[in-house]
């Protein structure tokens, strides 16, 4: 029998236990995730994200959830991208299901998931890293569209109230640091008050790119871009989590999982494995990158 | 695929520079009257929410500060309309509806001042670009809805180019400050226009004493008291459903196996298709696409080269041209167009472009700049467009069926179908000239602008010839309810009164009716119906209700000529 939804919470529970009351949250949003079909391919993302944070448990990393989503779970739900106001539509409207911009821009700039190491932070992002794309248009390069499902960023973020409207964030990484300020607005460029920076460039150590019936040629595609617009020297761990049997071998990793013939301990034995080598992988690029230095 | 809604993402980046500017202009404002000491502190925010029961607006700035004078605290609520202009020289027509949904919010946010009484509440309005190319009488009526009026453009000149180039190339706000100060350091054109802003807002503030606009107030009390007299009546939402007329007529005529019992639905996509006929030449052809590229083939074979192919497939005998005419315009991009008026050819406008006989010099014009979008897109031989048009042609058409079905001016089924109705039940519906009835709002009275008389509008007369009520019938897409409504509160509120010696009196002596159509599941704004009531309008969402109104006006008038 195929899988549904809420057999795939239920394993995002049982991998991370901790993210329990998150998942578990009722509301318009959540359901979103755990009460549509799997095609969306929400809850893939989600129970990707329980098994990365296990497998880092697991090494003994000490693994983090920030203080934002325990308060607000529904942000725990939004995209790590700052909220804009595109053309055609009629005047200021995008509050979907009425989350206060403050919050969205607050949740845009705060990993999911944070995994401290001796000497640094990774932050687990969903669906793009704000910073990264400040930085690029403030070196002048075009927008970009592509981003992974999950991506992992080397350095730390903080992120305060300011002023009325407006939002203070600081960045510290190995490769430098930058800070500004957010003007809480729904704006069709990025409200940026104001920025200074002396990054060198920031580091992706992973992406994991989720998908419940992606084609190999497309996902080769898709990676492609992902590492031309935020890889450098050396390149990230891949992960692709597919629910088709379809390999894409430009990935590090496939995680096959079969969401139609519904065995879910496969589904967690599977996971589980190969994100538990993603992981290893993940960390080794860490370390050459302090020999660099 | 072509469309007409990327040009607003264009109007977005501009209105984006827009707001930013007027921003800077108002910091640097309070900032001086901070330090010559009239006020103590301040805070600007944007798109600020003002919510009330009969508004739920988004205004473009919020200024809240304290004046040392009074120990009063000041709200400044602000609000932008960009006129970019067009190579015509004439005003926008679609501008008409953000105009008057800007005066409805300048005269619903009144109501602050009665609420708080503590407070000082004061509205700007910015017009930015070439005022010229708005209606004038917007002009005139802003004055009397707004505190204070404020023109930063002049006649010509694209101030909207000039402020890109100054903040595009700035990445943060800090700047874009620095490049406005340098602007006015250095008496640029955006300088000087910055200073010419500040004296304004300094004059009216320090000198006028922030003025108000007194027949703005006198709208507000016109709107108070309809909200006063209608207080017990407010609809219930939930025994709320839409006849949805639109919807079904649509249905009928695009939906293979849709059954539909009522026959004045039937009656009604009749007129629709007699009105527009591009829908049944845009239906037959895409069933005979093969037929079609025959027949212009011919044309090709003829051609001696492209102009000449163009410019007869743009003259091809009727019907065909409602469909070549169509292709030719999106054939080489599979981007958005521009809006048709921005063909800036004299005398050509949306009505008459797909439809109409145009000069030599017109369709040369047209056909030129046909041509040279063509070959930007590789499409240099008869052959070569020949080909484009048998591959892409299809579907073009079909999509700009399927939005000229759900949008366009002259397609009315709404109204049709609610006149049939009436005539069904015994009324007659006319037209206002018919009753020599002029259906000119009262900002005719107010500037002294020429004001065009609002169209869509039509009279019920019962069987005797008794004007017994004006009606209006429309669509109500959900997502658009609330600025539908404010639209139409503008008319109503215009319609209803008449403004004579510095006072407004009621005018008319029947109700305004407005038939709501909208989808059967649809779930409107309460605020957004009372806003509506609140401007003069009675509001029904069937026939029966619509007709039980009437009878009541009928028996009331027969009553009173006792």
């Amino acid at each position: 029998m195929p899988l549904v939804a809420s057999d795939i919470k239920a394993l995002a529970i049982e991998l991370f236990p901790r993210l329990s009351p998150i998942i578990s949250f009722k509301s318009e949003i959540t359901r979103s995730t755990w009460e549509s079909s799997l095609e969306t391919g929400k809850a893939v993302e989600f129970v990707s994200l329980c098994a990365l944070a296990e497998s880092a448990n697991r090494l003994g990393l000490t693994v983090k959830v920030p203080l934002l989503f325990t308060d607000n779970p529904d942000l725990f739900y939004l995209r790590n991208i700052i909220h804009r106001h595109h053309g055609a539509q009629p005047g200021h409207e995008g509050a979907t299901f009425n989350i206060p911009l403050q919050d969205r821009f607050k949740a845009a700039l705060t990993p999911r998931i944070i995994i401290e190491l001796p000497d640094t932070f990774y932050g687990v992002y969903r669906e793009g890293f704000p910073i990264h794309l400040i930085q690029n248009r403030y070196l002048g390069r075009p927008e970009y569209l592509d981003r992974p499902d999950i991506i992992i960023i080397e350095g730390a973020i903080y992120v305060s109230d300011g002023v009325e409207n407006e939002l203070d964030f600081s960045y510290f990484s190995t490769f430098g640091n930058c800070n500004g300020t957010l003007r809480i607005k729904n704006d069709i460029t990025i409200p940026i008050k104001s920025y200074k920076t002396d990054l060198s460039k920031i580091l992706t150590v992973g992406i994991i790119e989720c998908s419940v019936s992606k084609g190999r040629e497309r996902a080769e595609d898709q990676l492609n871009r992902y590492l031309k617009t935020f890889a450098s020297n050396p390149a990230p761990a891949t992960l692709l989590v597919n629910g088709i049997s379809k390999n894409c071998i430009a990935y590090d990793y496939n995680a096959i999982i079969s969401l139609k013939n519904g065995d879910i301990s496969k589904i967690k034995h599977e996971l589980m494995s190969k994100m538990d080598m993603f992981i290893v992988k993940l960390l080794k690029i860490s370390t050459d990158v302090q020999e660099y230095d | 695929m072509p469309s007409h809604m990327g040009v607003q993402t264009f109007a977005t980046e501009r209105n984006s520079q827009v707001e930013f500017f007027v921003h800077y202009i108002l910091d640097k404002f309070f900032t001086q009257l901070c330090s010559d000491g009239y006020i103590v502190d301040f805070t600007i925010s944007s798109q600020k929410h003002y919510i009330s029961e009969i508004a739920s607006d988004v205004w473009d700035h919020y200024v809240s500060t304290n004046q040392l004078s009074t120990g009063r605290p000041l709200q400044l609520w602000c609000q932008t309309t960009c006129y970019k202009g067009n190579g015509t020289g004439k005003p926008e027509p679609n501008k008409t509806y953000e105009v008057r949904e800007t005066l409805v919010e300048g005269i619903s946010i009144r109501q602050l001042s009665h609420l708080d009484s503590g407070t000082d509440i004061r509205t700007v309005h910015f017009t930015v670009g070439d005022s010229n190319y708005t209606y004038q009488w917007f002009l005139g009526m802003k004055a009397a809805s707004f505190d204070k009026s404020i023109y930063i453009g002049k006649r010509g000149y694209d101030i909207f180019g000039i402020l890109n180039n100054l903040l595009a190339g700035a990445f943060t706000e800090d700047d874009k400050y620095i490049a406005l100060d340098n602007s006015v350091d250095l008496s640029e054109d955006v300088g000087i226009f910055i200073k010419y802003a500040l004296g304004e807002l300094t004059n009216w503030f320090v000198t006028d004493k922030m003025k108000k606009s007194s027949i703005a107030d006198l709208q507000w009390q016109l709107v108070n008291d309809e909200l006063a007299s209608n207080s017990a009546n407010w609809p219930n939402i939930s025994l709320l459903n839409g006849t949805d007329i639109k919807g079904r007529a649509n249905r009928l005529l695009f939906e293979e196996n849709y059954v539909e019992p009522d026959q004045l639905i039937h009656k009604t996509t009749a007129l629709l298709l007699a009105k527009k006929p591009f829908l049944s030449s845009a239906i037959e052809a895409v069933a005979n696409w093969t037929s079609i590229c025959d027949q212009l083939q011919l044309l090709a074979d003829q051609s001696f080269d492209l102009n000449n192919f163009i410019l007869s497939l743009w003259n091809v005998k009727p019907p065909l041209h409602l469909i070549t005419r169509r292709i030719l315009l999106r054939i080489h991009t599979d981007n958005s167009i521009a809006y048709v008026q921005d063909l800036d050819i004299g005398g050509i406008s949306e009505h008459n472009l797909y439809a109409g006989e145009h000069s030599d010099s017109q369709s040369e014009n047209i056909c030129f700049q046909i041509l040279t979008n063509l070959s930007r897109a590789n499409i240099n031989t008869v052959d070569e467009l020949m080909d484009a048009f048998t591959k892409k042609g299809k579907a073009i058409i079909n999509r700009a069926r399927w939005f000229e079905a759900k949008n366009g001016t002259q397609l009315k089924p709404s109204f049709e179908y609610v006149e049939l109705a009436l005539q069904s039940a015994g009324f007659d519906v006319v037209s206002p000239k018919t009753v020599s009835f002029r259906a000119v709002g009262y900002h005719n009275e107010i500037v002294s602008d020429n004001v065009n008389p609002y169209t869509n509008l039509k009279v019920v007369c019962d069987k005797n010839h008794n004007i017994i009520a004006i009606i209006k019938a429309k669509f109500f897409r959900v997502q658009e309810f609330p600025r539908r409504c404010k639209e139409e509160a503008f008319v109503g509120l215009s319609l209803k009164y008449s403004f004579n010696n510095g006072q407004f009196v009621p005018r008319l002596k029947v109700p305004l009716i407005m038939f709501i159509d909208m989808a059967g599941d649809c779930d409107p704004p309460l605020h957004a119906l009372k806003r509506l009531i609140c401007f003069g309008w009675n509001i029904v969402f069937s026939i029966d209700d619509l007709i039980s109104q009437l009878n009541d006006q009928v028996e009331s008038y027969a009553s009173c000529s006792k």
